[in-house]
């Protein structure tokens, strides 16, 4: 990430980053959700209660595909697990957090702002909470932004918006991709997934390749690291 | 009113702020759970994975260009709103040309 240095070119560069991120990924969201037939007042629902990129994501995915809700809720209990060592990580590089932080910071707490939170320590608790409140409105900004300029969008923009789903899920994928481990597991994943479309499976068979996925890039990470030994 | 796609939001908002929340105020002196954080990556990465193959309604030529660039882009950048844009940007200008 970019930094200046100095307190202000630092809440500065952090809401830049965050605007960055979050306004386009909002308006994706909120344009490949309303090109999915997806009624507005559950799009904007979904940013403004649920607030996870990925979880929504998921929710577009399953919509798409035919709404398993017990598939989904476990995906997305699966997909958020992530969240659960965010808090604690941030508690260990900062010893003033009080349970008034928690309440506000911990609700909005994603990737994003667990990043910026403990890649600039020199930021004060009171920017925490406001970055945190800023990211969410971006969000849900986003979102409400996407909705609206698919409704003015031409004809030959909703034709090819068929591409934006596949594209959403490869821009969360690449960017978590860091190793051999990730890689098999992503193929893994994907090819048994491709088999099950094949083949016509149910929608709530996803979530059989998402589990065999990340037990195959375990293993392969046990094997690597016994032969490594 | 569709009663069951309101309480699947409810059940997700729930969890997602539970899932932020509760822990962080159990387990306030964890130290980081590598591992553990290590595995949710994988399941992530799992999860998009088939997701991404799950949406993908026709694979031709254009397509697959399409992604590919859009892959590049998501490497390079990892922005998931610019990696949208440039493959609807791919595509649009490969359908034009």
């Amino acid at each position: 990430m970019p930094y200046l240095g100095g307190r202000r070119s630092t809440i500065l560069n952090t809401l830049l980053i965050i605007s960055a991120g979050y306004l386009p990924s909002g308006i994706a969201f909120g344009s490949i959700s309303t090109a999915l037939r997806i009624p507005g007042i559950y799009t904007i629902s979904l940013s403004f209660f649920v607030y996870s990129g990925a979880v929504q994501s998921a929710f577009l995915g399953y919509w798409a595909a035919g709404i398993d809700p017990l598939s989904l809720i476990l995906t997305a209990f699966l997909l958020n697990l992530r969240h659960t060592f965010y808090g604690a990580h941030i508690e260990t590089l900062r010893g003033d957090i009080r349970l008034r932080d928690i309440g506000i910071i911990g609700p909005l707490l994603t990737d994003e702002v667990y990043a910026i939170a403990v890649s600039y320590q020199s930021l004060s608790l009171p920017n925490l909470h406001g970055l945190s409140i800023y990211a969410y409105f971006n969000w849900i900004a986003g979102t409400a932004i996407g909705i609206i300029a698919i409704y003015y969008a031409p004809s030959a923009v909703l034709n090819i918006l068929f591409l934006a789903l596949p594209a959403l899920f490869l821009g969360l994928l690449a960017p978590r991709i860091r190793n051999g481990f990730g890689l098999v597991t992503a193929l893994t994943s994907g090819v048994i997934a491709l088999a099950g479309r094949l083949l016509g499976l149910a929608p709530y068979f996803l979530i059989v390749p998402i589990l065999i996925g990340v037990m195959t890039g375990l293993t392969a990470g046990k094997i690597s690291r016994r032969w490594s030994k | 009113m569709n009663y069951t796609l309101i309480y699947l939001l409810a059940a997700l908002a729930l969890l997602s702020v539970l899932q932020r929340v509760i822990p962080w105020l159990f387990y306030k002196r964890l130290k980081s759970g590598n591992s553990l954080e290590k595995t949710f990556d994988l399941f992530a990465i799992s999860a998009f994975s088939a997701l991404l193959v799950y949406n993908v309604q026709s694979l031709n030529f254009i397509t697959l260009i399409s992604l590919a660039v859009a892959l590049v882009v998501a490497m390079k950048f990892h922005n998931m709103g610019l990696t949208v844009l440039v493959a609807l940007a791919v595509l649009s200008i490969s359908l034009i040309v």
